[in-house]
């Protein structure tokens, strides 16, 4: 009696691992996010479900000269925009929802393992403040000591919600990704650009009433990580060009509306003592104008190169003229006098 | 650590489970329960080693009270011992709810605490008050120090219970040929523990989620999505909690220790003293036999026997989180049980399927208290429930049509339909049958780890 007792344990355990390692072989190739690209059964890579792995492994591919770092805002972005100034290596970095401690990360190691060139940050607000909303990524830190080892991969396969992934691929109707060659991903692309626009827009206001409500506060904890993000760069001589992301006017009522404007001037300010950058994050006629949208916090791909005219100086390119102001220690309390005076 | 995490199923448990017997065959009695109460205190501090001294410091302190009243019946003693660990849940847990009632009433502007609730605080002060209490009364043996600490720690109750009584557990401890392998109990263990990790990540996760995310947007929901929300959250709750609770006994098991049962198919109760009998079956126990019992229980005028049932779930709320609507929950489930009394006594029958509708519609109610953001959020979904004019059958985005209404057919069959885990369990014998179902939901189980959830109850 006791053999069957036994017999029924050891069954059950082999058994159930040998499904399991079977079940991790079909992720493998599977491999929804892209990571090993070994087989192609036709299904899209999507690799919003594990954004900074695949962002760390195509990284290590790419051996970009220049990065651009940044949230979501950042990701829409085209690295081509910047490539025919730079005539090099372009890698977008901008991951979605990101926070400074990752792109700290991502810029250190960046450094110390490429010869990077440029490095372009498009600055978020919400991003420095004090009381984050946890953004459940799959950043791990350990990945930029020990690298993508055998045992992160099983993990990564592991993890990846394959039902997810595959109830969105089954009902994608797209063929190629909306925005090529930009960061815009599958998934997202079928949750944000595939909803209606006017629901995308609520969508984006809501979200952002309830982040400036309940979790945009001041404080020093991430712009300590954005100083030594500067000083990195300064330590390894690259050309930083630092801008603040240029959200539709309808983000600063918002913030005027929830009370945090005197966040949004600190914020300016502390950037200045900091380092000199661009600021398009203000009332002006590309804020202004819902076309150039996605929703309320994004500006589409296609005027992305605005960002990149100004910010590489470039004459050639017609540009509005009150799109962008260069802020530095120096001007910016008359900056932000200015602002506060023509808010009023 | 959760039990469905891949450090407890592949490391921590097999780790723990063989070390100890091991301890054990060498006749090392006292090292391996040594170890157990090291591993359960490792188990605990997983996430946060912070409140380790927490839970150490409060079992000194409940062991030498305990010790002390179980020599010498003080009362000033027993109040000193419940009052420090009402005082210690009482500052983690509803420190804050105070200052914020304090400052709306006083409309003072006193700054929140936004202390974390230490993991399982609530569990271990229930059983050490019981253990205080029943010292007091001369009920509690001569335990030694080792066999209290792991009635406390013993993992897999540790942290959402079943609240165990040191009267059903201590003494299992202290049997001998419960120190040795015994590979019937290891076989059914596995299997108890295999039906509730499926319970909980096969079906009651993927309703919790469900649920959750209309109810983020509750404001939001049409009639039929306030439907799917508020059942999916009924639902998930029992397999999210009793899978819990199956988890627990099935690990007990195989260390040889009888775990109570914490469910009864809850669900199929018509009525809320019923339900009450069935659902979360030690918590009630406590409350019945240390308050309610404490007030006069039935012994009184039927009226005073109602109050009491009402103050027992007063405390039964308050208990479950510091909120208004927790205490409006206790409040309302207590009204739902006096009723039940009173038709009881009443001799009032009711239709066997209305009484069980009504029943069921009651726990829906209940639970949009218990889960709502807020008390408008509550209102606005219980109210939407019937809001004719908000419905429609398009544009449903709080809702997946067809996988949501199978899990919840899929779940109401179980619930209703089916033999619960414990009845299953009883049947259990160590064929390709059972193998066949354990492994099945095992691995089934083993894919969802990914999107591991907390359970429900850790912050109660």
């Amino acid at each position: 009696m006791k053999k069957k007792y036994k017999l029924y344990i050891v069954l059950s355990i082999v058994f159930t691992f040998i499904l399991f390692i079977l079940g991790i072989g079909v992720r493998y190739i599977i491999d929804p996010v892209g990571i090993n690209s070994k087989f192609d059964l036709g299904l899209y890579k999507d690799v919003a479900l594990g954004y900074r792995t695949q962002k760390f492994v195509e990284l290590n591919e790419v051996k970009p000269n220049t990065i651009m770092l940044g949230g979501s805002r950042v990701h829409y972005l085209s690295p081509q925009d910047i490539q025919k100034y730079t005539n090099d290596k372009v890698y977008n970095l901008g991951l979605n929802y990101s926070t400074l401690e990752e792109q700290y990360y991502f810029l250190k190691y960046s450094l110390e393992h490429f010869p990077i060139k440029n490095v372009i940050i498009g600055l978020n607000l919400y991003t420095f403040s004090e009381v984050l909303e946890d953004n459940n990524s799959d950043f791990d830190k350990d990945l930029f000591e020990s690298g993508f080892t055998p045992f992160k991969q099983f993990k990564h396969y592991l993890e990846i919600p394959l039902f997810k992934y595959l109830k969105y691929v089954y009902y994608n109707t797209f063929t190629e990704p909306f925005y090529k060659d930009g960061a815009i991903t599958h998934y997202h692309q079928q949750i944000v650009l595939n909803t209606q626009e006017d629901r995308r827009w609520e969508n984006s206001i809501e979200g952002y009433r309830e982040k400036y409500t309940d979790y945009l506060e001041w404080g020093e904890t991430n712009l300590e990580y954005f100083k030594k993000m500067v000083k990195l760069c300064e330590e390894y001589q690259v050309n930083l060009k630092v801008f603040t992301t240029a959200i539709h006017t309808s983000q600063l009522s918002l913030l005027e509306e929830v009370d945090k404007m005197d966040v949004y001037y600190k914020w300016k300010e502390e950037i200045a003592k900091i380092t000199p950058y661009w600021d398009f994050m203000y009332p002006n006629s590309v804020t202004k104008n819902q076309k150039y949208y996605v929703d309320s916090s994004h500006l589409k791909q296609e005027y992305g190169y605005l960002y990149f005219a100004k910010l590489f100086e470039d004459k050639k390119t017609n540009t509005p003229k009150d799109f962008g102001v260069l802020v530095t220690k120096d001007n910016v309390n008359g900056y932000l006098k200015s602002l506060k005076k023509n808010k009023n | 650590m959760l039990f469905n995490s891949y450090e407890f199923l592949l490391l921590f448990l097999p780790i723990t489970f063989f070390v100890y017997f091991y301890l054990n065959s060498k006749k090392q009695i006292t090292l391996s329960k040594i170890f157990l109460i090291s591993a359960s205190l490792f188990f605990y501090s997983w996430w946060n080693v912070i409140y380790l001294p927490l839970i150490l410091g409060s079992m000194f302190f409940n062991f030498y009270v305990g010790q002390f009243l179980g020599k010498k019946n003080s009362k000033k003693m027993l109040t000193f011992g419940i009052v420090g660990n009402v005082a210690l849940l009482g500052y983690f847990k509803y420190t804050d709810f105070f200052i914020e009632n304090f400052n709306w009433a006083l409309n003072k502007d006193v700054e929140l605490f936004h202390l974390a609730l230490p993991l399982a605080i609530s569990y271990f002060t229930f059983q050490q008050i019981a253990f205080l209490v029943d010292s007091y009364r001369g009920e509690t043996k001569e335990y030694n120090f080792l066999n209290y600490a792991l009635f406390i720690t013993f993992f897999p109750q540790l942290l959402m219970g079943p609240i165990m009584h040191h009267k059903e557990i201590i003494p299992q401890f202290q049997t001998k040929w419960k120190s040795f392998i015994k590979w019937e109990n290891v076989a059914l263990g596995l299997f108890i523990f295999a039906i509730g990790l499926s319970k909980k990540t096969l079906i009651g996760d993927p309703l919790t989620d469900y649920a959750q995310y209309a109810f983020d947007n509750a404001q939001k929901l049409s009639m039929v999505e306030a439907w799917y929300a508020s059942v999916s959250y009924v639902l998930s709750y029992y397999f999210d909690l009793s899978g819990y609770a199956d988890m627990a006994i099935g690990i007990g098991k195989m260390f040889n220790i009888n775990i109570p049962k914490n469910f009864n198919s809850p669900y199929k109760a018509r009525n809320f003293a019923d339900y009450w009998k069935r659902w979360h079956i030690t918590l009630s126990r406590f409350l019945s036999d240390y308050v309610y019992k404490s007030l006069g229980g039935n012994k009184s005028l039927v009226w005073v026997m109602y109050l009491n049932i009402m103050i027992t779930f007063f405390v039964s709320g308050f208990w479950h989180g510091a909120g208004w609507n927790f205490v409006v929950w206790g409040l309302l489930n207590g009204i739902f049980v006096v009723m039940a009394h009173m038709m009881k006594k009443a001799n009032l029958q009711m239709n066997y399927y209305l009484a069980w509708f009504l029943m069921f519609f009651g726990l829906i109610i209940t639970r949009i208290l218990f889960v709502a953001n807020d008390f408008g959020d509550a209102l606005y979904v219980t109210t939407t429930l019937f809001d004719i004019s908000n419905l429609r059958f398009n544009d449903l985005f709080y809702v997946d049509l067809y996988l949501q209404s199978f899990y919840i057919v899929l779940a109401l069959f179980l619930a209703l339909g089916c033999k619960n885990s414990m009845e299953i369990s009883e049947n259990f014998k160590p064929n390709f049958k059972y193998i066949f179902y354990t492994i099945i939901l095992l691995t089934a189980s083993l894919f969802t780890f990914s999107d591991a959830k907390e359970f429900l109850y850790f912050q109660f």
